[in-house]
C-alpha cells in the first residue's frame, strides 16, 4: 500500500527523506537526510555529507516527505519496533 | 472565586430520559455552566448519532455518546463506529478486560469507572496509568454519592478516594460530572466542588476538573498531540 499520512505510523520509514524539526537535543535540530535504519528507539538518518546520525525518536518532532505531502509527527508515536508498530 | 467556564460532560436527556434538552440547558445556565454534553446511551440513539442539535442550543450543548458494552470486541466496534461522528465518547466501565480495552484506546474521551457496583471491578494503578498515557479522562460521578445510602455510599466514597490517589500519582485527568437523568440531578458548580471534597479532592483540583479539563477535552486539546499533521 502506498504511503500516506493516514498509514505512516504503520508504514516502513526506511528510505523516506526527513527533517528533524524539534528535539530535546538542540544539536540535531534542522538535520535533513534519508532514513537508512530504524530500531525501537532510534532512527538512523544519513545526512548530505553521507554521515549516519542516530536520532532518538522520543522527544523529537520529525517532518517526513511523502510522495505528495509533507507531514509533521511526534517521534513519541513511533517508539516501538518497526515490526510491532503495525499493531498500534 | 474568579470566573471559570464550567462544563458538565455527562448529562442524559430525551430520548433516553423524559427530560428535553432545552429544559436541562435552562437549568444549567441558571446554575452558571458554560456548556453541557448530552451523552445518551448509544443503543437509544442508534442511527441518529450524526444528528445535529438545534442551532439555538448548539453553542451550549455538545453531543456525546455513552457506550456500555458487554464484551471487548463489541466495545472496540462501537468506539470505531462513533469516532469522528460525535465530539465526545464516554465509555462506562465494567469488568477488568473491558476497562483495560477502554483506557488503552486513545479514541475514548472520558471513562466512567465503576464505583464498586456488584459484579464490576474498579480501577487499578495499571489502568490509571494507561488512562494518563492515552489522555483518557477519568470521571467522578457525583450522582453515585447522592443516590446511594449507608454502606453503599461509604463504599463508593472509598473507591473514589482510591481512584483519586492513582489519578494524582500518574497525573491522569479527572473530570467531575453530575450524570444527571433529570433537571433535579443537576448541581451548581459550587455544590459539585463541595461534594468532591467528600472524597478528598482539593478545591483547586475540583474547579480544574470542572472547568479547564472538560473544556480541553471538548476542543481535543490533548488528542491533537497524537495526530499526524499535514503541512
Amino acid at each position: 500500500m502506498k504511503i500516506n499520512p493516514h498509514n505512516i505510523l504503520q508504514h516502513e520509514l526506511i528510505g523516506l527523506r526527513t527533517e528533524v524539526e524539534d528535539s530535546t537535543n538542540r544539536e540535531v535540530e534542522g538535520l535533513f537526510g534519508t532514513v537508512v535504519d530504524e530500531t525501537r528507539n532510534m532512527l538512523v538518518i544519513e545526512n548530505a555529507s553521507g554521515k549516519d546520525k542516530k536520532i532518538p525518536k522520543a522527544g523529537t518532532t520529525f517532518v517526513f516527505e511523502l510522495p505528495e505531502v509533507r507531514v509533521r509527527l511526534r517521534g513519541d508515536m513511533l517508539v516501538s519496533r518497526p515490526e510491532d508498530r503495525i499493531k498500534k | 472565586m474568579p470566573t471559570f467556564k464550567f462544563f458538565d460532560l455527562n448529562v442524559h436527556a430525551y430520548p433516553e430520559t423524559e427530560v428535553p434538552v432545552e429544559e436541562l440547558i435552562r437549568v444549567a445556565i441558571r446554575y452558571g455552566y458554560a456548556g453541557i454534553a448530552i451523552t445518551n446511551y448509544d443503543e437509544v440513539v442508534k442511527g441518529k448519532e450524526g444528528e445535529q442539535l438545534p442551532p439555538s442550543i448548539a453553542n451550549f450543548a455538545f453531543r456525546g455518546i455513552e457506550i456500555r458494552a458487554k464484551s471487548v470486541s463489541e466495545l472496540k466496534r462501537r468506539i470505531r463506529l462513533y469516532y469522528g461522528k460525535v465530539p465526545l465518547i464516554v465509555v462506562r466501565g465494567g469488568n477488568k478486560e473491558l476497562n483495560e480495552a477502554a483506557l488503552k484506546n486513545p479514541m475514548v474521551d472520558v471513562f466512567a469507572p465503576p464505583h464498586g457496583e456488584h459484579g464490576k471491578e474498579g480501577l487499578t494503578h495499571v489502568l490509571v496509568r494507561y488512562a494518563a498515557e492515552n489522555d483518557v479522562a477519568i470521571e467522578f460521578n457525583l450522582n453515585a454519592i447522592i443516590h446511594s445510602r449507608r454502606s453503599d455510599r461509604a463504599r463508593i466514597l472509598g473507591k473514589m478516594r482510591e481512584i483519586l490517589k492513582f489519578v494524582r500519582k500518574y497525573k491522569a485527568m479527572p473530570v467531575i460530572t453530575s450524570n444527571a437523568h433529570s433537571i433535579y440531578d443537576l448541581r451548581a458548580p459550587r455544590e459539585m466542588v463541595a461534594l468532591a471534597s467528600l472524597f478528598g479532592m482539593q478545591k483547586e483540583e475540583a474547579v480544574h476538573a470542572l472547568s479547564d479539563i472538560p473544556a480541553g477535552i471538548l476542543e481535543k486539546k490533548w488528542k491533537k498531540r497524537r495526530e499526524v499533521e499535514i503541512i
